[in-house]
C-alpha cells in the first residue's frame, strides 16, 4: 500500500498504527485474491482445449494445453459482433432515457411538501412491491403494436423505482439552504436540478447511470419475449444460445447434435461468453469510478 | 421538458369546487410546484401505462385462470387460491426459511458492503483503490450457476480442499450437502458475488462527505475512529436506512436461481425458499392465478414491513423512504 | 408422476435449464379436456384414446434405402453409412412461391438471417416459398408460446416441444390451432406419403380433445437409461450386471476415492424401473388403481439406493443430482470420476461427438436393462412424440394443404435428396462427401445450419453415426433388446390434466424420497411416504386416474 502513495495523508491525520496498516492489508489481500483466482480460473477454462476439461472434471485450475477455439466460435460469423452493436445501442440509448427521466423524478419528489408529493411518491413505491404478471404486460406491449421494437426493451423498465427512491434520497440531503438562495436568485427547478443538485450528485447518478447501464446490457428476458426477429436480438440473449449448445433437447431422447457438425468446448464456450459479457463492463467502469473522488466541495459553493 | 403538456391534468383536478380556503391553498402550491410535477409526469405516465395497467391482470388471483380463454372468461373463485397457499404447511415451512434466510443476511450479509466501502474509502493510495474497487464487483456479473460451481470446485466432494484432504490421508469434509451449514454457505456466495458491487452506492454516499468536516473533527482531538463514528458514519446513516427499508419490501425474496440451483443437495426442508416453493407449485405447472395469489400475499407482507420501517426510522429521527 | 416421476419418465428437474418455467404436465398422446367449472376448481378431467383410431394417420411405411441393420419389432433401423445415392422423393415443389412465417425452438447459436443465409435460401427455392423463422429459445420456449397464445397472435407454422405443452393447452388448442385431423386421418394421409411414414405411436402427441391438432418429430419411447463408460470398465475388468446384487457389488469394485472415482450420479428412477415399476399408475392383484410410489417396487428402490449411496458409491459432488438442470454431470462421466450416469439416449452420441476427438479412446454405452432378482426387466414407456408442429387457425384450406406439403418435405427420411438438403445444406456450398462418401459440414454449414425446416416433421427415427460405426451397432442392438422389454403403462397414450391442487404432489414426495435416499431422514420414513402421499390428497388423484381409465376404456 505504500508502493504509490498518490494522494498524499492531510496534515491533520496522524499515521496509522503498523498493526492497522498490517491488518487492513491482509484483508485487502484476501478480498482480492478471492475474486481474482476463481476469474483467474473462468479465464483459462475459456482458453483450455476440451481434453483439459475433460481431464479436470470440470473448470479448469492448473494450465493444460492451451485453445482458443470457444472465442473463434463466437466471434466468427458476425452474429456476436451485430448484436454486441445493438446491445451498446439499446444500453446508451436506454441509459440515457432512463437516467433523464428519473433525476427528473427524483428531483420532483425530493421536496416533501411539495403537490400531490405523497400520492405520487406512493404511486412509485408499489411499483417496486407489487409486480404484473408477464402475460398481461405481453398483452399490453402486445396491443401498442410494440412487439418486435427495441421500445418494447426499454419503455416497460424505463424507470426502476430503486434507482429513483435512491437519487432522491441523495437530493434530500443536499443542504436546502443551497436551493434556497438559487431560488432567491430567481433560478428556475429546471435550473437549480442543472446547475446546483446535478453537480454535487455527480458520483451518485454516476452510480445510477451504471446501475441502468449494466440492466440493460444484462437484460434478456424482454428482449427474448418481444422480438421476433433473431437480426434484432441483443447480446445477452445470443450468448445464452451458446450456452445452451451441447445440452440434450429434452424429448427427443437428449438428441443435440446436428448431423455432421463437429461439436465445441461446450465449457470452454461458456466460460469464454461469461469474459466477453464482463469485459464491457471492465470499460465503463472507470468512468463511473471517476466520481469517487473524495471531499466534495460543498465548503467551495457555500463559500 | 417532455412532458409539460400533461400540466393541465392537475389544474383540471382542482376546478372540483372546494372549501374556498383549501382551494385557495391548493391552487397557491400548485402554481408554485408545478414545475416539479411536469419532472415527475414522465416517470408517472410511463408507470400507470406500463406498470398499473397490466397490474390490473393480478385479479388472476382470485380466478381459474388460463390464457387462452383469457381474464374476461376465467370463472372466478374469490379466496380459493389464497385458502390453497395459507393452508399448505409446505408454505409455511418456505415462509419460515425464506424469513431465517433473511434475517441471518441482514445481519451478515447486509453489513459487509458497507465495511467493505469504507475500508476501500481509506485506502490512500489511488491506484490500489481503483484497481480493487473495479476487481471486487466483477462476480456481480458472474450467473449463478457459475458461483456455484466455483464454490463446487473449492468446497465440494471433489472440490480443492477435500482433494488436499484425501491426498493427505484426512477425513473430508462435506460442506456443500450439509444443511446444518446452507444457511453459512448461501450467505458466502451472496457476499462473494454481490458485496462489491453492493459497495457502489455507499461509495457514492462516502464522495459527498465534506472533508472540512474532518479537519475540524481533527482539530477537535477526535482520533481516526471517532472521526469514523462521528463524521463517516452519519453521512452514510440515511443511505443505509434506506437500503434496509426497500431491502425489508422484498423480503420475502432471497434470491431464486441461488436456491433452486442447490436445493438438491440439501434437501427441501432447508432450501425451499418463498420463491422455489411458488415456482413448483404454481409457475411449472402454469397454475398463473396461483403464482399471481403469491405475488400478491408478497407484495403485501412487503408493503406492511416497509410502512412498519418507515414508521421506525421516523422515530430514530431519520427520513426513511418517505416522510410523515 | 408422484414419486421422483414425470409422466414422461423424466426428471422434471432435469429440464431446468432448458425449460425455464414449466414442464410438460400432461402425458403425451390421447386426449383431454380439463374442464372446470366455476364452482368448482378442483375439477380437471381426461378423456380416453382408444377412440383415436379413425383419428390418426394410416401408417405407409416408404423405404428409399435399405438399412444395414435392420429394426427389430420396431426398433429403429441402423445405417453404418450414408447413402451414396440420394432419391428424389418429393417431385413437385410444395410451396406456391409466397412467404411464411414460422417459429421454432432454437437450442443453438442463432444463424445469419433470410437473405445473408444461403442455406435458407437454398431450402426455400427448393420448397418454392419463403420461410420466414423466428427462433425462440429452447430455454424459455413455453413462456413466449403462452404469452403468444394469450395474445392469438402465433406465427403460420408453430413447432412446440412436447415438453413445452403448457398445462391446459387443451382448452385453448381449438382456439389457436387448426384441427387437421379432415386432412390427415386415415388413407387422407397418403396425399402426403412422408408423413404417412411416421409409425402410428409417434402421432399420439399431436391429438387433442380427441382430434388430430399437428404433425409429429418422433421422439425415443424410453426418455433415458443408464449409461457406463465402457472404456473404463473393461480396464477395471467388470461388465455390467445382471441383478441387483451384482449391481452392488459392481459399484463396490468400481469405486475408489483415492483415485477420484465413483460408480453413481442419480440413478433412482432406473432403480424403480429395475425393481419392476410399471409406470405411474398400475392395477395390484385386486385391480385397485395403484400409484407407484404405492408399490412394493418404490419402495425397494428407495431402499436399495440409499444403501448404494450410504456406502459412498455416489459422486459426492452429485449427491441427489446438486446442480440439476445444469451438464455437471456429463462432465463428470466424461472425466472418469463417475462411471454410471442416468441420461437421455442422445446422451450416447452427443457424447461420443464431444469426447473421441481429444480422447479416441473414450467408450461409454447403454447398460443392458436387468431385473433386481434376475429375471426379466421391463421399461414402462413414453409416448414417443418429441415436437409437434401445428398452424394457426383460421388459415385458407389451400394454405393448410401447402403447410402439410412443407412438412411432408421436411419428413424425408435418409437417402432422399429432401434429407440431405435439410440436413447438410447444398454439396459445396456446406459440405463434402468425405473419402468415405460421409458428408461433413463446412465451416459455412456449421454456421448457418441449425434445425429449422428440420424441426417441422421428423422421419422415423434411425440409428446412424457415419463416424462412428461401433457405436451404431452398439445402440441399435441396445434398442432391439430394449424394445423386447418395454411395456405400455396404463395410461400411455392418454393426456391426462391432473387437478391443480394436487400439482404439487410429485415434487413434494420427490423430495421426500430424496430426503431419504440420501439420508436426510431415517429410512422408516419409507413406509409412511405412501400413507402420507394418501393423506394429502393421492386418495383423490387415484379417483380421478380411476375415472380417466375408466372413461378411457381401460
Amino acid at each position: 500500500m505504500t508502493v504509490v502513495a498518490v494522494r498524499r495523508r492531510p496534515l491533520w491525520d496522524e499515521e496509522p498504527t503498523l498493526f492497522g496498516r498490517a491488518a487492513k492489508g491482509v484483508v485487502v489481500a484476501v478480498v482480492v485474491l478471492a475474486v481474482l483466482f476463481p476469474l483467474y480460473v473462468v479465464i483459462l477454462t475459456s482458453v483450455s482445449p476440451q481434453a483439459a476439461i475433460t481431464k479436470a472434471g470440470g473448470l479448469v485450475m492448473v494450465p493444460d494445453g492451451f485453445s482458443l477455439a470457444a472465442y473463434a466460435e463466437l466471434l466468427s460469423g458476425g452474429v456476436v459482433s451485430r448484436a454486441v452493436l445493438v446491445s451498446t445501442g439499446i444500453a446508451v440509448f436506454g441509459t440515457l432515457f432512463s437516467t433523464v427521466l428519473t433525476l427528473l423524478a427524483a428531483y420532483g419528489l425530493s421536496r416533501p411538501r411539495s403537490f400531490a408529493h405523497r400520492p405520487l411518491l406512493f404511486v412509485v413505491l408499489l411499483t417496486f412491491l407489487f409486480g404484473p404478471g408477464m402475460i398481461p404486460t405481453y398483452l399490453l406491449v402486445s396491443s401498442l403494436g410494440l412487439i418486435d421494437t427495441y421500445a418494447a426493451l426499454v419503455l416497460p423498465g424505463a424507470v426502476a423505482a430503486f434507482n429513483l427512491v435512491v437519487l432522491r434520497s441523495f437530493f434530500m440531503n443536499i443542504p436546502q439552504d443551497l436551493v434556497d438562495s438559487a431560488r432567491i436568485d430567481g433560478a428556475s427547478e429546471f435550473g437549480i436540478l442543472t446547475r446546483i443538485v446535478l453537480p454535487l450528485s455527480k458520483a451518485v447518478t454516476a452510480v445510477i447511470a451504471l446501475f441502468y447501464a449494466v440492466g440493460y446490457w444484462n437484460a434478456f428476458f424482454n428482449a427474448f419475449l418481444y422480438l421476433n426477429t433473431p437480426d434484432k436480438w441483443p447480446i445477452q440473449l445470443v450468448l445464452r444460445q451458446y450456452v445452451l449448445q451441447g445440452q440434450p433437447i429434452p424429448g427427443t431422447g437428449g438428441e443435440s447434435v446436428i448431423e455432421g457438425a463437429a461439436p465445441l468446448p461446450t465449457l470452454a464456450v461458456k466460460m469464454a461468453v461469461v469474459v466477453i459479457a464482463v469485459v464491457p463492463v471492465l470499460f465503463v467502469y472507470p468512468f463511473v469510478q471517476k466520481h469517487f473522488t473524495k471531499g466534495v466541495i460543498l465548503g467551495a459553493i457555500k463559500g | 421538458m417532455p412532458a409539460a403538456d400533461l400540466l393541465t391534468r392537475p389544474s383540471t383536478a382542482v376546478e372540483t369546487p372546494v372549501a374556498p380556503r383549501r382551494e385557495k391553498a391548493w391552487r397557491r402550491r400548485l402554481r408554485r410546484d408545478w414545475p416539479l410535477l411536469a419532472m415527475v409526469a414522465p416517470a408517472i405516465v410511463l408507470y400507470l401505462v406500463f406498470h398499473y395497467v397490466p397490474l390490473l391482470g393480478n385479479v388472476i388471483a382470485f380466478q381459474n385462470y388460463s390464457p387462452y380463454t383469457g381474464i374476461l372468461a376465467s370463472p372466478f373463485t374469490g379466496l380459493y387460491n389464497f385458502e390453497r397457499i395459507f393452508t399448505d404447511p409446505g408454505f409455511w415451512q418456505a415462509a419460515l426459511n425464506t424469513v431465517t434466510i433473511t434475517l441471518f443476511q441482514l445481519v451478515f450479509y447486509f453489513p459487509i458492503p458497507i465495511m467493505l466501502a469504507l475500508l476501500l474509502n481509506s485506502l490512500l493510495s489511488a491506484r490500489l483503490r481503483m484497481f480493487v474497487q473495479s476487481v471486487v464487483y466483477l462476480p456481480h456479473f458472474f450467473s449463478w450457476v457459475l458461483v456455484i460451481t466455483l464454490f463446487q470446485q473449492m468446497f465440494g466432494g471433489t472440490g480443492a480442499i477435500n482433494t488436499f484432504l484425501r491426498e493427505h490421508g484426512a477425513q473430508t469434509v462435506d460442506i456443500m450437502n450439509n444443511p446444518d451449514l446452507f444457511l453459512g454457505l448461501v450467505t458466502l456466495q451472496s457476499v462473494w458475488k454481490d458485496a462489491g458491487w453492493g459497495t457502489i452506492i455507499f461509495l457514492a454516499a462516502l464522495s459527498t462527505v465534506d472533508t472540512s468536516l474532518y479537519e475540524a473533527a481533527a482539530v477537535d482531538g477526535a482520533g481516526r475512529w471517532r472521526r469514523l463514528w462521528h463524521v463517516t458514519l452519519p453521512a452514510l446513516v440515511p443511505v443505509i436506512v434506506l437500503l434496509l427499508i426497500m431491502r425489508l419490501g422484498d423480503a420475502l425474496s432471497v434470491g431464486f436461481e441461488q436456491f433452486l440451483l442447490q436445493r438438491d443437495a440439501v434437501g427441501a426442508n432447508t432450501a425451499e425458499v418463498l420463491d422455489t416453493y411458488v415456482y413448483f407449485t404454481g409457475v411449472v405447472n402454469n397454475d398463473w392465478s396461483y403464482a399471481a395469489a403469491a405475488g400478491l400475499v408478497k407484495g403485501v407482507v412487503g408493503l406492511l414491513l416497509v410502512l412498519g420501517a418507515n414508521k421506525l426510522a421516523h422515530v430514530f429521527g431519520q427520513q426513511g423512504v418517505y416522510q410523515k | 408422476m408422484a414419486g421422483g416421476h414425470d409422466r414422461t419418465g423424466i426428471d422434471r428437474r432435469g429440464f431446468l435449464g432448458l425449460v425455464g418455467a414449466g414442464v410438460l404436465a400432461t402425458t403425451i398422446g390421447g386426449t383431454v379436456t380439463a374442464c372446470s367449472s366455476p364452482s368448482a376448481p378442483q375439477t380437471g378431467s381426461a378423456l380416453g384414446g382408444g377412440e383415436l383410431a379413425g383419428v390418426l394417420p394410416t401408417h405407409v411405411p416408404v423405404d428409399f434405402v435399405k438399412p444395414d441393420l435392420a429394426g427389430v419389432n420396431g426398433s429403429p433401423a441402423g445405417y453404418l453409412k450414408y447413402p451414396a445415392q440420394l432419391v428424389e422423393a418429393i417431385k413437385d415443389k410444395p410451396g406456391t412461391g409466397g412467404q411464411l412465417t414460422a417459429m421454432t425452438p432454437s437450442f443453438w447459436p442463432v444463424p445469419p438471417g433470410l437473405g445473408q443465409n444461403a442455406y435458407y435460401d437454398a431450402v426455400n427455392a427448393k420448397l418454392g416459398a419463403t420461410i420466414k423463422f423466428e427462433q425462440v429459445s429452447g430455454n424459455d420456449y413455453q413462456q413466449k408460446l403462452s404469452a403468444m397464445m394469450a395474445a392469438k397472435q402465433v406465427p403460420e407454422i408453430v413447432v412446440m416441444p412436447s415438453f413445452t405443452i403448457p398445462a391446459r393447452f387443451t382448452e385453448g388448442v381449438g382456439t389457436v390451432f387448426t384441427d387437421l385431423t379432415d386432412f390427415l386421418k386415415g388413407d387422407e394421409a397418403r396425399k402426403y406419403p412422408m408423413l404417412a411414414n411416421i409409425p402410428t405411436d409417434n402421432w399420439l402427441g399431436c391429438a387433442f380433445n380427441k382430434r388430430l391438432y399437428g404433425v409429429p418429430f418422433p421422439g425415443s419411447p424410453f426418455p433415458e437409461t443408464m449409461f457406463y463408460r465402457k472404456d473404463i470398465f473393461e480396464q477395471l475388468g467388470v461388465a455390467p450386471p445382471k441383478s441387483a446384487a451384482e449391481f452392488e457389488q459392481l459399484c463396490k469394485k468400481i469405486t475408489d476415492p483415492a483415485a477420484k472415482r465413483w460408480a453413481l450420479g442419480d440413478i433412482f428412477r432406473s432403480m424403480v424401473r429395475m425393481f419392476g415399476g410399471k409406470g405411474d399408475w398400475s392395477r395390484d392383484s385386486s385391480g385397485k388403481l395403484v400409484n407407484q410410489l404405492e408399490t412394493e417396487a418404490y419402495v425397494e428402490a428407495v431402499k436399495f439406493t440409499r444403501s448404494l449411496c450410504a456406502a459412498g458409491y455416489a459422486h459426492p459432488d452429485y449427491v441427489a443430482g446438486a446442480l440439476s438442470g445444469t451438464s455437471k454431470h456429463k462432465e463428470l462421466f466424461a472425466s472418469g470420476q463417475m462411471l454410471i450416469v442416468q441420461d437421455g439416449v442422445g446422451a450416447w452420441k452427443e457424447a461420443l461427438a464431444a469426447q473421441r476427438p481429444s480422447n479416441p479412446k473414450f467408450d461409454m454405452a447403454a447398460m443392458p436393462l436387468f431385473n433386481h432378482d434376475g429375471g426379466k426387466p421391463t421399461y414402462p414407456i413414453s409416448t414417443p412424440t418429441s415436437m409437434i408442429t401445428m398452424f394457426r387457425k383460421d388459415l385458407p384450406k389451400e394454405r393448410i394443404e401447402e403447410l402439410l406439403r412443407i412438412t411432408n418435405f421436411a419428413a424425408s427420411p435418409i437417402g432422399t435428396q429432401e434429407y440431405h438438403l435439410v440436413n447438410y445444406g447444398t454439396d459445396g456450398t456446406h459440405s463434402t462427401r468425405d473419402a468415405k462418401g460421409e458428408p461433413q459440414l463446412n465451416d459455412l454449414g456449421r454456421k448457418e445450419i441449425t434445425l429449422t425446416y428440420g424441426f417441422f416433421a421428423g422421419p422415423p427415427p434411425i440409428v446412424t453415426n457415419p463416424a462412428y460405426p461401433d457405436f451404431v451397432k452398439a445402440s441399435h442392438a441396445w434398442y432391439a433388446d430394449t424394445y423386447a422389454h418395454q411395456i405400455k403403462p396404463l395410461e400411455f397414450g392418454l393426456k391426462v390434466d391432473e387437478p391443480a391442487e394436487y400439482s404439487k404432489l410429485p415434487q413434494e414426495f420427490q423430495d421426500k424420497t430424496f430426503d431419504i435416499i440420501y439420508g436426510r431422514t431415517p429410512v422408516e420414513d419409507v413406509t409412511k411416504l405412501a400413507d402420507e402421499w394418501r393423506r394429502k390428497g393421492g386418495d383423490k388423484l387415484r379417483e380421478f386416474h380411476t375415472k380417466v381409465l375408466a372413461d378411457a376404456g381401460r
